[in-house]
């Protein structure tokens, strides 16, 4: 099946930031089931051995690699050790954040810059390093997680510090695509709608009105089902994609 | 890697044997779809249904009877239709202040109300079985205006098919039918043989693209195979742009 090779990842190297948890867990699993070798990059190690002792029983390659997205000097130290273990890295998948509900005349400020040093600035300090290699390497594919909170705000929780953040992705996402295309870098987001995960406690009566009746297809995602657009953009089937923004919120930005 | 296939899917592509849409055609039946092209070409379409072991069906999407008439072999034929992919379209480079009615109301015939049409009847066969997904094939142009080429209808047209897949993923989005659309840059097929022909046109598209080429057709395909299966089963009313990062800038 050709058009399937185009999305391929046999041989090539990813890495997935939080991705022991998850989307980041279930974007990790997507990639080793298109063929990659996965590190996933997380604080909790254990978490993360036992995530990839999981895919590696059932014949996947995966290991577990220390990182903090908030400390620059720990991320050339996580991509060196996965150059050594996997290869060089073709895949990084900016995926770790975190999200606080409070309206915003009362975030205390280490709380704004919390969200703002992983979000962002966590993002940023692994989109330069890997993005200096894949240069060197004249080619790669870089996928930032964005949001819907990019776009529009969400309710009925508060989250200023997310949504500003998610918006700051989805924008450098842009500048670098635009900056490293001529490198063969690729620099694309992915803008989910509610996900079932820890950070988005989905079946909680609250939130059911806003979170599931404001989408038009009425329901949630699991996050299995948005495994394939990380494959979809990793793989060489999104080779003329850069700059982009991929949506998938079971129709929520519509109304 | 199960959810991109369209193994026992039945799949219409309009404008299926020519250009762009014969390499949608082609990616969607290496997915396993059972393919039938709705084309206005009655020489190229017979020999792409038959290059897929598919079926052609002769279909003028300005023509409402004519869509009505398609989707009616179709599912008398196949039974159903799973993926549709509103392709079809054309393009004319004419100075607005100049453009006659008749140039106009051609493009918005065809990208336009040919897209309304294939959406609303292959919609109503879909809506009955809860089950679909349609891809229609905007463009950049529907974003940003193309220089230094006029093409006011087109960029007009694929604004519009932007819109009118938001309006009926949001329709028909608890109902089983998801509608979406694939924005292409610049692609190297016949509607852009004539600007690449023209240095004073081919360097400025280059230029304005930070991947620096043009697309090839079969580098669009896999998004719309993509968005068409299972693997996007959680998007609808979403705009993929594939521009080589054109709207970047």
């Amino acid at each position: 099946m050709a058009v399937l090779d185009a999305f391929d990842l046999t041989g090539k190297t990813a890495v997935v930031t939080g991705g022991n948890t998850g989307l980041g867990e279930a974007f990790a699993k997507a990639l080793v089931e298109a063929g990659a070798g996965v590190a996933l990059a997380a604080r909790t190690r254990e978490r993360s051995e036992a995530v990839a002792k999981e895919i590696s029983d059932r014949g996947g390659e995966a290991i577990a690699v220390d990182l903090d997205v908030t400390d620059p000097a720990q991320v050339d130290r996580m991509l060196d050790e996965v150059t050594e273990r996997l290869g060089s890295v073709d895949v990084f998948v900016n995926n770790a954040g975190v999200c606080y509900h409070r309206p915003a005349a009362e975030v205390p400020l280490e709380e704004w810059h919390s969200v703002f040093d992983v979000n962002v600035h966590g993002l940023w300090h692994c989109a330069q390093a890997v993005g200096r290699r894949m240069i060197q390497a004249d080619g790669g594919s870089i996928i930032n997680i964005g949001s819907i909170s990019a776009m529009i705000v969400n309710r009925p929780q508060w989250q200023p510090a997310y949504n500003a953040s998610k918006a700051a992705v989805h924008q450098l996402t842009k500048s670098l695509a635009a900056e490293w295309a001529p490198h063969n870098v690729r620099v694309n987001a992915l803008a989910p709608g509610y996900v079932k995960t820890a950070m988005a406690p989905v079946d909680e009566p609250r939130f059911r009105r806003h979170w599931i009746e404001d989408a038009p297809m009425q329901r949630y995602a699991t996050p299995d089902e948005l495994g394939p657009s990380i494959v979809f953009l990793a793989s060489d089937a999104s080779s003329f994609m850069t700059g982009s923004v991929l949506v998938v919120d079971g129709g929520y930005t519509l109304f | 890697m199960e959810e991109f296939s369209l193994q026992d899917r039945v799949a219409v592509v309009t404008g299926g044997g020519q250009s762009l849409g014969l390499e949608i055609s082609r990616a969607l039946n290496r997915a396993g779809a059972e393919m039938v092209i709705a084309e206005v070409n009655d020489e190229t379409g017979p020999d792409v249904a038959e290059e897929l072991d598919g079926t052609f069906v002769h279909t003028d999407v300005t023509d409402p009877a004519s869509v009505r008439g398609m989707v009616e072999t179709v599912v008398g034929e196949h039974g159903r239709i799973d993926v549709l992919v509103n392709n079809a379209g054309i393009v004319h480079n004419i100075p607005s202040e100049e453009v006659p009615d008749e140039e106009w109301l051609a493009v918005i015939s065809v990208n336009l109300n040919g897209v309304f049409w294939c959406c609303r009847e292959v919609g109503k066969a879909m809506l009955e079985r809860s089950s679909g997904s349609i891809v229609n094939i905007a463009s950049m142009s529907g974003i940003v205006s193309n220089h230094p080429q006029p093409q006011a209808a087109y960029n007009a047209s694929k604004a519009a098919v932007i819109t009118l897949t938001k309006s009926l993923a949001g329709e028909w989005a608890s109902r089983g039918v998801r509608v979406n659309s694939v924005s292409p840059g610049y692609i190297r097929t016949p509607l852009t043989e004539l600007g690449m022909s023209k240095t004073e046109w081919a360097d400025v598209w280059i230029a304005s693209t930070p991947l620096g080429s043009l697309a090839e057709p079969q580098e669009i395909a896999p998004a719309v195979l993509y968005l068409a299966s299972d693997a996007a089963s959680f998007a609808t009313g979403t705009n993929l742009v594939v521009d080589g990062g054109y709207t970047s800038w």
